[in-house]
Order: structure tokens, then sequence, then C-alpha cells
């Protein structure tokens, strides 16, 4: 049904030929002994073409670190993938755990060099649209899921970002329990647990935070990580129409965590840049956007088991995972008061 | 109106009909002729509208001026599994603007997958005097301050259940917002909350509201105060415990259990979370008239387990975690035959390895000693095609069977076979399966024996099985009375999908993510059928940036009298021949 891609831009696909014996035989009269033998002729092509499907080259659509068209680096574990990436190429993992003095700077000052890596090394405009329908052309890197993860992706990529991996084609990062479990517990020796997929088992979410309380509580040698899967929190986003759940196990660090909400809200980020009369055509510019974030437009927030609203980043990733109800992506000029505040509480639970 | 002299009175007419209350019978009266039509849209009191999409408000009331219970459903059912991206839709505020206009006697609203705010609690609460029950089914985006006006303001409520809801919760004193001279209430259900409620309001609230017949509390409800509240409430029928522990002293365990002993109606029983052992003998007195059992959230393990469920037999519907085992489910066998409806939940779903010995022994031993199952839900590691044959021929009478083996395209573990066989039996056995949900690893082949024989079937869940389109192509073009359909992750494309393009327009709706439409076959199917509503919902942008033959993320088709809707985000595209 689907033809390879020949290149990053999409251009030169040909016309599928089945798909032209489809519209010819769109008729909801027609005979099922005529649609049957059609959906089998059809279907061989079909199972044809869905070789070519799992066969596309997944490197060129799998998430990037790079240019598209240069050599990925070799990835290491926990550096989630692509230009979408708040921090750039050259974080690893001892970056990522050593959160330190001035979290939120990072946070801030990372999100700039991830876009501006994206925008100057991607081939193409990286603009976003807003509900106005300004032109929209995002950076391969970031958009080319492979439309069915081979089943047995011999890449074990461990990102927390959408991966290509089975069931690829959900937007929320596919967790890979892994990565996680090895870089949280060096000496667990627990089986590793598998690979999770969205909305599998089909069990309810707000169930899963439940049972993972009240279950949790009476396991004696309880590690709350391993025993239990997910713990959904909501994040809203200041001026942003409606709000998002994210599974708060799915991430081994801060990183992951900025790296998965950016994804998600960077359309808004951008939306509002539109509402600052830029030319909605040619959507958003380098400088623009660089603007939008090194004035530390927006921060990250949540809100803790005392009711209080936090910095993220102020405390080791367990803690904040342990603590956090919901999170909040806050402009920046309202959470100036916040530091002091949380400094303090950290003072006193020590 | 013209009339033939045999015919009705329109009276006489009007007092049959009012016998007659399914939604069904009163569609098929509705159809006989243009006068039955008229009679019965004027005595209509009840409509049930299965997706809130598919007409608008203002074409509900001016067919039916006379309603008393509205009843709406909003989003698709995978969104319980987080596949519909927040903000879809599924807002319920405009049909209650419109509904408070329309219907100031209405009694009853029952919603469920909706988007429920503050406001639109609000206006409920204010619009209509005679208001008696509410019902929120896993809604969401309201808070305690929008139920505080419900209970403020609505003098006759009977029922206000907030079932599976997430509910924002910054004050646990709504509660108290009950006038003291109110005393109708029937029904509460309070088991989703999260915080704590006011103990004291809840107590004289149940003590002073004589039918109270259903109380769920939540978990922030204490056990040594639950006592207090039974004795409050002796005629409760339905209980649903808060949080059952508390250090095992002697003066609260006798309360308690005189407490339950008083309760002679007691025919349900829930909640159960955090379960201490010591206090569950406290409710063996009421066992032996129960008829559901919801454990769904009790770490009771084990013996305690198994003691308590033997002793319900006259139990009709347990739903457990797999901590029954399969030892357990032998045992609810040998005592409960008149079992109708089982459900078992995981209780370590991600886990890598079985953390309890539930296997398919132990459906096929309640399929043998209960011979009025109907109803399964069974979350398990491990099948077998010979068990499901089995249970098929044990259980003719099912209309149910829901089957999640935990592992995507887990084969039969002994003969390493497709399940494909296993689920035949179960199609071809059961001739009255209404809805089936499968898992494991299937061919095309199990969609050509629903095609064949699950005539009756009105829902499918398919998740990671097939082949090719042809699987898809068995189950439009075979079953007869396929209402929803719901897929993931199958390799089913534009053929099947086009091919059956008119079975569409018979079905509620057509879930489908993570499989192979492309963006032209949506398209496509948008502009020749005008009365479908084509959604792609695809959070990677719109979707003509990319080639036509992309597939979409995700596809939602719904049949519809209301045209394209307008509320939907930035990630939700409707396919008509306009927006193309």
């Amino acid at each position: 049904m689907s033809s390879i891609p020949k290149e990053h831009d999409y251009i030169g696909l040909s016309e599928s030929p089945a798909m032209e014996i489809i519209s010819d035989k769109l008729s909801p009269s027609s005979t099922s002994s005529s649609t049957l033998s059609t959906v089998e002729k059809n279907s061989s092509s079909g199972s044809g073409s869905k070789n070519n499907n799992t066969s596309l080259n997944l490197k060129e659509t799998e998430l990037r670190l790079g240019l598209p068209g240069s050599q990925s680096p070799e990835r290491k574990p926990t550096v989630p993938a692509a230009g979408v990436s708040l921090f750039g190429k050259d974080i690893d993992t001892n970056n990522a755990n050593a959160y330190s003095l001035n979290p939120l700077k990072n946070l801030v000052s990372g999100a700039k060099r991830g876009f501006s890596d994206a925008l100057d090394g991607s081939t193409g405009k990286w603009v976003f649209s807003d509900s106005n329908g300004s032109e929209v052309d995002l950076s391969k890197g970031a958009v080319l899921f492979s439309p069915r993860g081979d089943n047995g992706n011999p890449q074990k990529s461990r990102v927390a970002g959408p991966a290509n991996k089975d069931f690829a084609q959900s937007p929320k990062p596919v967790q890979d329990k892994n990565s996680q479990v090895a870089a949280a517990n060096e000496n667990s020796s627990a089986p590793a647990a598998k690979t999770q997929v969205v909305g599998w088992p089909p069990i309810r979410s707000f169930r899963k935070n439940t049972m993972a309380s009240s279950l949790v509580k009476n396991n004696e040698d309880v590690d709350g990580k391993s025993v239990y899967g997910c713990l959904y929190v909501k994040v809203s986003m200041d001026g942003a129409p409606y709000l998002r759940k994210v599974d708060l196990k799915t991430y081994g660090n801060y990183l992951e965590l900025s790296s998965a909400l950016e994804k998600m809200f960077g359309c808004f980020t951008i939306g509002q840049c539109g509402y600052h009369g830029l030319p909605a055509r040619d959507g958003l510019t380098e400088s623009c956007l660089k603007d939008l974030l090194h004035g530390s437009e927006y921060v990250l927030t949540y809100e803790d088991k005392d009711g209080d609203w936090m910095l993220v980043g102020d405390v080791p990733w367990d803690m904040f995972t342990d603590s956090c109800r919901r999170l909040r992506i806050m402009k920046g000029s309202e959470a100036i008061g916040l530091a002091p505040r949380a400094m303090e509480k950290c003072k006193n639970r020590n | 109106m013209l009339r033939k002299a045999s015919s009705f009175p329109e009276e006489m007419l009007e007092h049959v009909l009012s016998f007659i209350t399914s939604d069904k019978d009163r569609n098929a009266v509705s159809l006989v002729c243009k006068s039955w039509y008229e009679i019965e849209r004027w005595c209509r009191k009840r409509i049930f509208v299965g997706n809130c999409y598919a007409v608008r408000p203002e074409m509900v009331i001016r067919r039916f001026p006379e309603l008393r219970s509205v009843e709406l459903k909003g989003k698709p059912h995978f969104a319980d599994f987080d596949l519909v991206p927040d903000g879809w839709g599924g807002c319920v505020y405009p049909w209650i603007a419109a509904l408070a206009t329309a219907y100031p006697l209405l009694e009853e609203i029952k919603l469920k997958r909706m988007v429920v705010s503050d406001e639109s609690l609000e206006v409920i609460a204010k619009s209509f005097k005679n208001f008696k029950v509410l019902v929120l089914s896993s809604c969401e985006g309201f808070s305690t301050d929008g139920l505080a006006a419900v209970a403020a303001n609505c003098r006759n409520l009977r029922g206000l259940d907030l079932r599976e809801s997430e509910v924002d919760d910054p004050s646990g004193q709504w509660l108290s917002r009950f006038p003291d001279s109110f005393t109708s209430l029937a029904s509460l259900n309070i088991s989703c909350l999260g915080a704590e409620v006011s103990f004291s309001a809840l107590e004289r609230l149940v003590g002073r509201c004589p039918d109270l017949k259903t109380l769920r509390l939540n978990h922030a409800v204490p056990l040594d105060k639950l006592a207090n509240l039974l004795r409050g409430a002796p005629q409760l029928v339905e209980l649903g415990t808060g949080a059952y522990s508390a250090e095992l002293q002697p003066d609260v365990f006798s309360n308690l259990a005189g407490a339950f002993s008083g309760c002679k109606e007691l025919r349900s029983l829930s909640g159960f979370w955090n379960v201490f052992p010591g206090y569950l003998p406290a409710v063996y007195p009421v066992c032996s008239g129960l008829t559901s059992l919801n454990l769904r959230d009790a770490n009771i393990q084990g013996a305690d387990l198994i003691k308590l469920v033997s002793q319900c037999r006259s139990l009709q519907r347990l739903w457990v975690l797999d901590y029954i085992e399969d030892i357990g489910l032998e045992e609810l066998a040998a005592c409960c035959k008149d079992l109708t409806e089982l459900r078992v939940f995981p209780s370590d779903p991600y886990g890598a390895e079985p953390n309890v010995s539930l296997t398919e022994r132990g459906l096929v031993s309640v399929s043998e000693g209960c011979p009025k199952l109907q109803s399964v839900l069974y979350f398990c590691r491990q099948m077998t095609n010979a068990a499901l044959v089995t249970i098929a021929k044990n259980s003719p009478r099912m209309t149910c069977f829901r089957l999640c083996i935990i592992e995507p395209r887990a084969p039969d573990y002994q003969t390493l076979q497709p399940l494909d066989l296993g689920f035949g039996a179960i199609v071809e056995n059961c001739k009255d399966l209404r809805r089936l949900s499968l898992s494991g690893l299937l061919t095309d082949r199990v969609f050509e024996y629903i095609g064949t024989y699950a005539k009756k079937l009105e829902m499918l869940s398919v998740a990671f099985a097939g082949d090719s389109d042809l699987g898809l192509h068995h189950v439009l073009s075979g079953c007869e009375k396929l209402c929803k359909l719901e897929i993931r992750d199958c390799p089913f494309g534009d053929n099947a999908l086009l091919a059956n393009a008119a079975k569409l327009e018979t079905m509620r709706s057509l879930w489908m993510s993570s499989c192979s439409v492309s963006f032209r076959a949506c398209k496509l199917l948008g502009q020749k059928m005008p009365r479908l509503n084509v959604e792609v919902i695809d959070e990677r942008g719109p979707p003509d940036l990319r080639p036509e033959n992309c597939p979409v993320e995700k596809l939602y088709i719904y049949r519809t009298i209301a045209g394209p809707r307008f509320d939907m985000p930035g990630f939700v595209w409707t396919m008509n021949g306009d927006s193309v």
C-alpha cells in the first residue's frame, strides 16, 4: 500500500496501484463475493506492502541526535534521542544524574540549546502549527516514527522518547524498563522487566495509582519502582487548552522527563509565539524561538504531597517521584517566588 | 389527523407504551407508522445517546419534548487505557446548557467518559427543580466545588454516583453542603475520591436519610468509623467500605461484627482497601446473603481470600484480583453455583514473571462448576486452545467473554499454535455472545470464525492480532449486529475498510490505532460517506504534511447526523468533503 520513501522529505513517492483499485471498488452495494475477491487480491499486495513498511529504512525514520544524514553516534543507554532533546547531543549518564545547584537554569538553557541544534542541523524549517493553522514542517528527526516497528527490533535503543520499537506510533514515551531499572538500581538482582506498551494490559490508569499505593504498602521488601509500574500525574501548562497525563515511572531522571514534556507541549509554546504578531505563513524564525527560551518564558514546577508548589529539579529524582502529585509548566514570571521556599523546605527536611 | 375507524385511541396507545421502557423497543414502536412515531415521541421519558457526537442536543430536544432522563457517553472506550489524548473532546457543557433550557423537569443525568466542568455541575444544580439522580461514570474535569453546588441546591436528590471518575479534591467539606433538611438520599458512591470527606457530615447525612440503600465510601474513611455508619443505616443493601485495616482491637472488632450483623439487607460489598486480614471475619455474618462481591482493590491473599469467598454461597458476581489463583477459583466453582459474572484482575500486570499461580485452569474450573456463567473478564499469563474449547463447551450461555493474556501475541503455551481454534470454539458455541475481547497470538483465521459464527456480537476488542486486511474484512462483512469495534496494533489497512464502508454506517463507532490505514483512505472515506465522521487523531502534526499513504496514528469513525464537530483540539482532523 505505501512505498518506501526515497528521501527524507518524502518527495518522489509513487502512487500505489492498489489504491486505485480500492477507489474503483468503493461502492456500498458491492456484493460480498466481489469485494472478497478484491480484498484477497489486494491483501496479497497488502501483505507485500506490509513487508515494504517493515523494511522501511529504519535509520532514516528513527529519531536522531544530529543532522539527518550524518552518522548517528553510538547511543548511550539513557540519552534521549532526537533534536528535541532539551540538552542537545552531548549529555551522557553522568551529567544526567548529577543534578546540581542550578537545575532550573540547566533546564532552560538546555532547552535553548536543544531547539537551536535542531534548527541549525535540520535541512528543513522547524515550525509548529498552532491552532491558527500556520505552516508546519516538523524536523525529520522528531517526527518520523516507523509506521509499525519490527517485532524483533534488534536495535536496543534505550530511549525514553518515542522509540522506533514495537507500537512506535504512540506519541507517549514508550518505557524501556531495562534502562530505568539498570540506571536506578545497579545492584538489582530482579529479573529485567519487560518493555511497557502504552495502554497494555488494558487497565485503567487511575486504578494503577490506587493499587500501587495500597499494594506496595503491604509488601515488606518493597522496592517501589520494580514492584509497580506506573505513577500518572497531570501536567498542565499555562495557556494550553487542556491537560496531559504522564507516567513518572517511565522516566529515569529529569532529563527524560523534560524531554518528553517539551515534546508534548512544544506546540503550545510555539503557538504562544504566534500570538505576538509574527507572520504566520513563515512560521517561526530561529530568533523568535531563542528569545522565547532565553527569556525563560516557562518553568517546570510540581505540587508535592503537602500541597506546595516547588521547582522541578531541586531534589533527587527518586524523592521527586515519591512526592510529586502534579506538574505545571508555569510562566517564568509567576515562578519567581518559588525558589527560596523550595530551598527552605529542603533545609527543614534535612 | 386522519384516522381509520379501527385505530387505537391515542390515549390507549400511550398507556400501552408506558410499559415499554427499553430503548430498542421504543425505537421499534416509533417506526411502525407516522402516528405511532408522534405518539411515542411525546411520551418518551428516557433517552440513551451512545455517542454524544452522533446527534446534536437540539435534535433530541425537538423530537422528545418530555424527557425526564438523559444518558450520554463521550469518549471511546480505549480512552480508559490512555489511548485517546487528553483534550480530544467529550465536553458535556453544550448538552447541559441545552437541556437546562428545554427540560426544567429533568430528573436524571447519566454520563460516561465525558468531560464535566464545575460550571456544568452548577448549571445542573440550579436548573432542575426536581433533579433526582446524577451518575458520573469515568468522567473528569470537575472538582468538589461542583459537587458542593449539587449538594447545596438539589433538594430532592436521590442518587449521586461518581464511579471511577477523576475528581479534583480541593476541599473535603462539600458533604456538609447538604442541608440538614435534606433526607432523600438513596444512593451515594464516592469511592473514587482521593481525599478525606468530613466524617461527621457523612455520619449525619447517613443517619438522616432513611432510604439510603447504596453507600460506597472512599479509602479515606477509616475502619473504626465504619461501625457507626452501619448502625446509622441498617437498611443498606450495597456497601463499599473504606480502608479495611486498623490495629486489631477486640472491642473494635466486636463492634464492627455487630454492626454488620445488623445489616440484614446487605447484598453487595466492595471497597476493602488495605485489608488487615484479622478484621475479615467481621463480615462473615453477611456473606451468605451476598450476591455481589467486589474485591478488585483488596490485597487479600491466600487462605483468607478463599475463606471469604467460599462463604458467599449466593454469589452471582465476583470481581477479584488474581491473588485468588487457580486453587481459589476451584473453590469458587465448588461453592458458588449461582455465579454469573467473574472478573479476575492482575495484581502485578507489569512484572516480568508471574507473581501468582493463576492460569487457564482456574477459568476452566469455574466454567465447569458454574453453569450460569455468562460474563467473564480474565487477565492471565497463559492459555491453551484446549482450555478455551472446554470453556466454550461448558458455557454456551456466555454473553460477554473478555480474555486478556498479558503478553501480546502469546501463543498456546503447550502447542505454540495461535489461539484461533480456541476463540473459534467460543464464538461457535456461545451463540448469544454479545461482547468479545481477544488476546494472544491470532491469525486472520480467528476473524474468519468470528465473521462466520458471531452473529449476535455487538462489541469486539482486538489487539496485536491478525495478518492482513482479510481479518478486518471478515469481521466487518460477517458480524451482522456489530456495533462497536476497537482495534489497536493490527496490520489492518485501507482495503478492508474501504470495501466495507457502508457497514460503518450501521455501527456506532470504529476505533483503529497503530494500524495501517492511510491518510488517503481516511480522506476518501470522509468524502464518500457524509453520515460518518472520520476523525484522524495524530499528534505528529497535520497529516497532509506527510505523504498520503502514510498511516495515521489513530482513527475514530462514528456515524452521526450532527455533521462534523467543531470542538476538536489541534491534533484531531475530521475528514469530509469540504475540509480535505
